[in-house]
């Protein structure tokens, strides 16, 4: 009874260590299209925007903010309100290894960022999901003044409106009841088990 | 035969007990809430407070208790909406921060709330403010600006969200006009 029990507990332990495992390459905190840092560097209430990762143009505001030297973060608003988060990471001192534990994390490698009104070095894009007021001016944005033509962004796979992941499993007091009794159960049908063999 | 079912019986009861002790750790737990640590940590006060905030359309209708961050612990309560009392009072210039658990009496249904949707919330004056959703979205704990002082007016409600309450899903909204 004692083994079992110090079993439990160290898979208790173990699973409390899963969700602080970090990468070699530390991606920095990003900043959110919610909640924007950082210096505004292109604002258009309207137009068609590109977007890594996706050949198709989308009709929509865009802003882009310089976060840091080596970040940017674009925030594309379609009529839809289905917004799109790009985060920009300049990959100009990157190794080959720091680069795969990006891509591993959803991030694109864009060989050159002229193209994206950017700077003509190396980056990386990864795309999220945020909702918006999608009526060609997010946040209520005042007139548009550009000095960039950074194209917009989007997500292939999130094009639902309030896509969001799904509340917490720990969230619902009835999911962790059903799995201490599912617990419960399968270690007396263990310990009957033995018992009979 | 019959000791490798029991065997395998054993070691899923306690992967299952083991997991279920870590969800209700994580359910209870103050850490669950928080955001990593701010500079904006300066504590006020407000001579009124907010008392109720409502969301229509996600059925929440829930008391608001004041509440700050102590040595990097967040205060949180099983019986409504947090306040966070270092944020700006509603209705004033700022952020005015809310959050609460993503329990189904308390925050579960913020996810369907959507731009557009009206946020009321009630002073213990009597004084109401009504806040537009502005944007929504599901950021890291690091992301910290989501609840950083503003230049303009501000209401921003989060809970938490994704695997293993992981992530944070922010309710971004700005006074109705």
């Amino acid at each position: 009874m004692k083994k079992y029990l110090a079993i439990v507990i160290a898979m208790a332990c173990l699973l409390g260590i899963f969700p602080k495992s970090s990468f070699a390459a530390e991606i920095p905190a990003l900043s959110t299209c919610v909640a924007p840092t950082g210096t505004l560097k292109a604002d258009h209430n309207s137009g068609i925007h590109g977007v890594p990762g996706d050949t198709n143009a989308y009709s929509g505001s865009d802003k882009v903010y310089t976060v840091s030297d080596n970040y940017a973060m674009q925030c594309f608003c379609p009529d839809s309100g289905n917004g799109i988060q790009t985060d920009w990471i300049k990959a100009t001192e990157f190794t080959q290894e720091e680069i795969k534990v990006y891509t591993n994390q959803g991030y694109i490698y864009v060989p050159n960022g002229a193209a994206w009104g950017l700077s003509s070095t190396p980056y990386l894009a990864k795309n999220s999901s945020y909702t918006c007021k999608g009526n060609g001016g997010s946040g209520g944005s005042s007139s548009s003044s550009s000095s960039s033509n950074v194209g917009g962004a989007s997500s292939t796979n999130n094009s639902t409106s309030g896509s969001v992941l799904g509340l917490a499993t720990t969230g619902n007091s009835l999911f962790v009841l059903s799995v201490f009794i599912a617990g419960i159960a399968s270690t007396l049908t263990g310990i009957v088990l033995r018992k009979k063999a | 035969m019959k000791k490798l079912f029991s065997s395998s019986f054993l070691f899923l009861g306690a992967f299952l007990l083991a997991f279920g002790f870590y969800l209700a750790y994580l359910r209870y737990s103050p850490k669950t809430l928080a955001f990593a640590t701010t500079n904006s940590s300066k504590q006020t006060s407000h001579a009124t407070l907010p008392q109720a905030i409502k969301i229509k359309s996600a059925n929440i209708a829930l008391p608001v208790f004041p509440s700050k961050i102590e040595n990097n612990r967040w205060e949180t309560t099983p019986s409504g909406v947090s306040f966070l009392t270092t944020s700006a009072k509603p209705g004033d210039t700022g952020n005015s921060v809310f959050y609460g658990h993503n329990w189904s009496s308390i925050l579960g249904n913020l996810d369907k709330v959507k731009p557009g949707d009206i946020i009321e919330v009630t002073m213990d004056t009597g004084k109401k403010y009504m806040y537009e959703v502005e944007y929504t979205a599901t950021v890291d704990p690091t992301q910290t600006s989501v609840i950083e002082s503003v230049r303009d007016t501000r209401l921003t409600i989060y809970t938490c969200t994704g695997f293993l309450d992981t992530k944070r899903f922010v309710v971004v909204a700005k006074p109705q006009k």
